[in-house]
């Protein structure tokens, strides 16, 4: 029963020490969902402060810059650092390379004519799937434009992208740590001065107090 | 006008937010959701992470608050004396 791995049944019990070394199964869960790795080692509080803060910041970053912030094609280096928040990326990135991007000329000053890539829309294109299953932007002309017609996202762009795309990588990274302490549980330096450098357990009392409180 | 515009067609997830102007709000949110995240497994005990996410969270905020004095007023007072 991992979940009660740490669930201390009688008071002999509670100043056990939790177990440390590796733990490959946490490692893996905390992969898939931040935060689920310490809920499997029995850390609920652990847990749940890491998902508010993950996914708070992944999702976050969505809210600001919208699905834009999480591409794979245009933002590459940015997106390997989003990919560590775990599947949840990945898969974002798929439906937005999938589902809101379309092939379509490249409207730049300098672009060769003729050159077509896939891309975000223009405010005055609409996605098209054809026949073979390709989707392509479509001129709009300005009455369908008028009568709410349009791509099915706006891209960000600025500030709102830059900040949007680093709450994401932000997210990603603080995963990597959290991927990490629960790979790895280990026992940790307890705080204040009494104890100060001393080896104790992660929630578990200090061996000093447990003293003082067994008569 | 046309922020009203571009805020009535925001689509939560989908579309960005109209916040050019006060973008710098937005490292409050990113301060707290990494403080949350970085205690989360740096704080010694479970029942610790709160406070010190609190705690984190104003150090991260005054510290941006110093940078943004300390800027501006080596880029206001300082370099225009020395260049």
């Amino acid at each position: 029963m991992p979940l009660h791995r740490r669930q201390m049944p009688n008071e002999a019990d509670a100043n056990k020490p939790p177990p440390h070394g590796l733990d490959l199964l946490a490692g893996l869960l905390a992969c898939l969902v931040p935060g689920l790795g310490h809920l499997y080692r029995g850390e609920p509080k652990r847990a749940a402060a890491a998902a508010i803060g993950v996914l708070g910041l992944f999702f976050g970053g969505m809210l600001i810059g919208g699905i834009d912030v999480v591409d794979s094609r245009e933002d590459k280096w940015w997106y390997y650092g989003q990919v560590l928040t775990g599947p949840i990326a990945v898969v974002t990135d798929i439906v937005h390379q999938n589902y809101f991007k379309a092939i379509g000329p490249l409207r730049a000053e300098n672009a060769r004519p003729g050159t077509e890539l896939l891309r975000s829309g223009y405010p005055d294109e609409q996605r098209v799937v054809d026949d073979n299953g390709v989707a392509r932007w479509r001129l709009l002309t300005s009455e369908q434009i008028a009568s709410g017609l349009g791509p099915p996202n706006s891209k960000s762009l600025g500030r709102v992208n830059e900040i949007g795309t680093l709450y994401g990588l932000i997210g990603g990274m603080l995963n990597l740590i959290i991927i990490l302490d629960a790979l790895f549980p280990t026992l940790r330096p307890r705080g204040g001065t009494e104890t100060k450098g001393a080896r104790v357990p992660r929630d578990n009392p200090s061996p000093a107090l447990s003293a003082e409180a067994t008569p | 006008m046309n922020n009203l515009i571009t805020t009535l067609a925001y689509t939560p997830v989908l579309d960005p937010i109209n916040a050019f102007n006060g973008w710098f709000l937005l490292l409050i949110p990113l301060a707290a959701f990494t403080a949350i995240a970085y205690k989360s497994v740096r704080a010694p005990r479970q029942d610790l992470i709160l406070r010190q996410s609190v705690m984190f969270f104003l150090q991260i905020l005054l510290g941006i608050t110093a940078l943004y004095i300390a800027a501006l007023i080596a880029l206001n007072y300082i370099l225009p004396n020395i260049v």
